[in-house]
């Protein structure tokens, strides 16, 4: 079951990514789907009536698969870590075209003749 | 051991060189030089016959992480090591922060690990790593073109990565193990079955997007284009073979023979089409990236042993021209300001007769003139392929290359009132004597009949005619246009067109899975 | 071209396709909970941890984490890089409101407290050096919001914190670098695997959780500040 709303997740992720012009909403997208991948991930290694996998002495009990959980804790750190200078780049052309509206900006920045351009910030 | 050594120490010297400000050239000669002893002790036991292998974590195959310095792994990283020098030399006396040199060695590091690492969570992760790093240095002068550019590079390749990422957990919930090699057995008891051919076709379409394959990798002409001449050449150079290695992994696992051929065709086919259309030398080389990487896919998927070989070494050769090519065109369009060829050719006078040298090198290696780089692997390639449509795309893609580089030839010769700096002068030379020389290193990693077979005539009446062929061709169509759609680089288009190409993966591995 | 309705409608449709044949080939051949029990077989005395989890990202998957703190380094690096160019502003305060402001005095010093629990009972119960560092770094930011920046950052000047992140990263880097390349070596040896479920167990993954923590504190803090001092805002 979470298995089908990880897949359902990543559709509508990608329907933002594509359909919405709005650079923040983008890169919400983007973290959607990086969210779907995370939850696909940690629904493979659901066990049916299983606990966390951390032993308590005394109690014999079926853990869920633990290697998700671990591929998880990784892929959250690297996707925090992309969504975070993803920000600071549409900080930056935020700054510069003072647009957040992708289409203009992709039209604003062909336009300009390589010979004029200054660095921003 | 050294096969951990090696990126790990890189990743030191990444991080003393960004604390230690002053010794970021001397650690970066350092770690060439140690690079360069332990390559070659790992190559002598690949000749030997074993090849040297790592393991972390215990217990049966199947847990942890391993990596074997297998033929694959050896080639790639020698061609990392060889171009991360031409561009260590190329950037020498600039004035770049130690910040440029962390992200340089990081990349080289990355680059040794994906080279030997034989699990996929491990490979997704150094791909992410990867893509910041090639990020960040696409935005390293932070011009507003390449900070979008690298955006845009971004948001794919992260959601391509995310892709990869749902395959890798449909194989492991299946396999219950994340290795290459101990998942090959295991997947071919289970060939036909629909996750195996889900499987597949989300992990190539994950790595399709780091690999330069054109529906996916539709971020590249961008970004490649819009960066400094020195990181264009590692990414062009280095960065996408990493993914056309990951590929060639999963080619051993999953039956991708068919979807390799046609995915090649499709990418070396648009990527000269798009090619032979721009005036920007830069953003030409960089839709040359992707039609090369056609001619590799082609390669790989005839899955003929001799077709891999060539399909490697043609790898390794265009590794090499394409870094010169893009050093030698960032420079000239340096000095002359601009980097349309019609400005070129205005102002030819301007460009540094070392650097017209350099660009006349790596046109001919690319345009396959005998008896260097390009005509040695094409040849070997071709002595593979065994059926009669990958042979003729083959054709055609040499005779296109010839048509979009013929628009080179009018700024090659000239009378230079400029000389080139001393840097980069020594990098042309490193890159363009590996090119002229190739023949030798094409022996080390073939054979020697394979190459002496390459020399054949038959090969060399092909590479003549189609040299001939595309002269004519430029000749013809010098006056017309050509309108392509431009709008499939934007960032709404690219998804979909990732998405279709995903379609395409699977209908193919379908009707491969049910003819065979 | 292409109309804005049709061009909806396709992606629309590309898109619910995609859906119908990723969820309908996963169903039709489901897997088996018994198809991936490997890493649940691992013996428990190998790593000694109780938490089967932090057992293998801090022991039988070590590189992995080498890599994902790499990233995370060279993520604060760039977002100091390209904030560094933009000109300094200086707020008077965070927040304007005095309920944010006790509120936040008091709920600074629980939540340090907490990411200190997670740092160092990280491999007998759930928690673990990332989030514990993450924690941390928010517990800065609500003594921030109490006090104001300009105290914190008196406490806490940026380029000291800098060159302490480089310092740990250095020490982390050296510290997994003996047992990634010589298997078991003396430095990883020289805290005992204990038994499984005291707090001083599981050999070298207590002091990693702890300087994991340190590091992603430290970067995390880094970027708030960063954004703080550059841009005037949060």
């Amino acid at each position: 079951m979470p298995i089908i709303v990880s897949f359902v997740l990543l559709g509508i992720g990608i329907l933002a990514l594509v359909l919405r012009r709005d650079l923040v909403i983008k890169l919400l997208a983007l973290g959607l789907i990086n969210g779907s991948s995370i939850l696909f991930l940690v629904g493979i290694g659901n066990r049916p009536s299983a606990r966390a996998p951390i032993h308590v002495p005394g109690e014999v009990a079926t853990f869920v698969d633990p290697l998700p959980q671990a591929l998880v804790l990784s892929a959250i750190v690297v996707n925090f870590a992309i969504l975070a200078l993803a920000l600071v780049f549409v900080m930056i052309l935020v700054e510069r075209y003072h647009t957040t509206d992708a289409v203009r900006i992709e039209v604003e920045t062909s336009r300009e003749s390589e010979e004029e351009e200054t660095p921003c910030l | 051991m050294p096969l951990i050594l090696l990126p790990l120490l890189r990743f030191l010297i990444a991080v003393l060189s960004i604390s230690i400000a002053r010794a970021r050239r001397p650690l970066a000669v350092v770690s060439h030089a140690v690079d360069a002893a332990m390559l070659a002790w790992l190559a002598a036991s690949l000749a030997r016959g074993t090849p040297v292998g790592w393991t972390l974590g215990s217990g049966s195959a199947g847990i942890g992480i391993s990596m074997t310095g297998d033929r694959i792994g050896m080639t790639f990283a020698a061609l990392a090591w060889g171009l991360s020098l031409a561009v260590n030399v190329y950037i020498w006396r600039d004035r770049l922060r130690p910040y440029f040199f962390l992200l340089v060695h990081l990349l080289v590091g990355a680059c040794y690990a994906v080279s030997f690492t034989q699990d996929l969570f491990n490979a997704y992760l150094l791909f992410e790593l990867l893509t910041l790093v090639s990020f960040l240095l696409v935005g390293y002068e932070r011009r507003p073109r390449q900070i979008w550019a690298s955006l845009r590079y971004l948001i794919l390749s992260s959601f391509g990565m995310s892709v990869f990422l749902f395959g890798v957990g449909i194989v492991y919930a299946h396999c219950g193990t994340l290795d290459v090699g101990v998942l090959r057995p295991l997947i071919a008891a289970s060939a036909g079955e629909p996750w195996v051919l889900l499987a597949a076709a989300l992990l190539t379409t994950g790595i399709g997007v780091k690999a330069g394959v054109f529906l996916f990798s539709l971020w590249l002409p961008a970004a490649h284009a819009r960066a400094m001449p020195a990181v264009s050449a590692l990414l062009s150079g280095v960065v996408i073979k990493m993914g056309v290695l990951e590929l060639f992994r999963l080619a051993d696992v999953f039956p991708l023979r068919l979807p390799l051929i046609v995915l090649g065709s499709i990418t070396g086919i648009l990527g000269i089409a798009y090619a032979v259309t721009v005036h920007d030398i830069k953003k030409m080389l960089a839709f040359h990236t992707l039609s090369q990487i056609g001619y590799v896919l082609i390669g790989f998927g005839a899955d003929t042993p001799v077709a891999r070989l060539g399909a490697l070494t043609y790898a390794v050769a265009h590794g090499l021209f394409k870094a010169l090519l893009f050093l030698s065109a960032g420079d000239a369009s340096a000095h002359v300001g601009s980097a349309d060829d019609r400005t070129l050719t205005e102002h030819k006078a301007r460009i540094p007769r070392a650097t017209r040298i350099a660009l006349a090198v790596g046109v001919l290696g690319i345009v396959g003139l005998p008896p260097l780089a390009g005509f040695d692997a094409k040849a070997i390639l071709e002595d593979g392929l065994s059926s009669l449509g990958p042979r003729i795309i083959v054709w055609l893609l040499s005779i296109g290359t010839v048509l979009s580089f013929a628009k080179f030839v009018p700024f090659l010769f000239a009378r230079s009132t400029v000389r080139a700096e001393r840097p980069r002068a020594c990098a042309y030379a490193w890159l363009g004597g590996l090119i002229v020389a190739f023949w030798p290193v094409s022996v080390l990693m073939t054979s020697v009949p394979l190459c002496l077979a390459a020399l054949g005539g038959m090969h060399l009446i092909e590479s003549l005619g189609s040299l001939l062929a595309g002269a004519g061709l430029y000749m013809l169509v010098r006056r017309r246009t050509l309108r392509l759609p431009q709008a499939i680089f934007r960032l709404e288009e690219s998804p979909l067109i990732i998405l279709l190409g995903f379609f395409l993966v699977f209908v193919l591995l379908f009707i491969s899975g049910s003819a065979g | 071209m292409i109309s804005r309705r049709g061009w909806v409608i396709g992606s629309v449709g590309l898109v619910v396709l995609f859906v119908v044949l990723l969820s309908f080939t996963y169903m039709a051949s489901y897997p088996e909970p018994g198809d991936s029990a490997r890493y649940l077989a691992i013996p428990l005395e190998d790593s000694g941890a109780a938490n089967r989890v932090a057992g293998i990202y801090l022991n039988t998957r070590l590189f992995d984490t080498l890599i994902e703190i790499l990233v995370f380094s060279v993520a604060v690096l760039g977002v100091r890089y390209y904030l560094s160019h933009s000109p300094q502003v200086s707020l008077p305060s965070l927040s304007e409101s005095a309920v944010v402001r006790t509120a936040a005095g008091i709920l600074g010093p629980l939540a340090l407290l907490l990411s200190a629990y997670f740092a160092t009972f990280g491999h007998i119960s759930p928690g673990g050096g990332f989030a514990a560092g993450v924690i941390a770094a928010s517990a800065v930011l609500y003594v921030a919001i109490a006090q104001g920046m300009q105290a914190t950052e008196r406490r806490l000047p940026p380029q000291r914190v800098a060159t302490a992140e480089k310092a740990v990263l250095l020490f982390l880097l050296a510290w997994v670098f003996l047992p990634l390349a010589f298997g078991r070596a003396p430095l990883s040896e020289l805290l005992p695997r204990g038994t499984p479920g005291q707090l001083l167990s599981a050999g070298s993954i207590l002091p990693y959780n702890i300087l994991i923590a340190v590091k992603v504190f430290l970067g995390a803090w880094l970027v708030i500040a960063a954004f703080a001092q550059h841009r005037g805002e949060l």
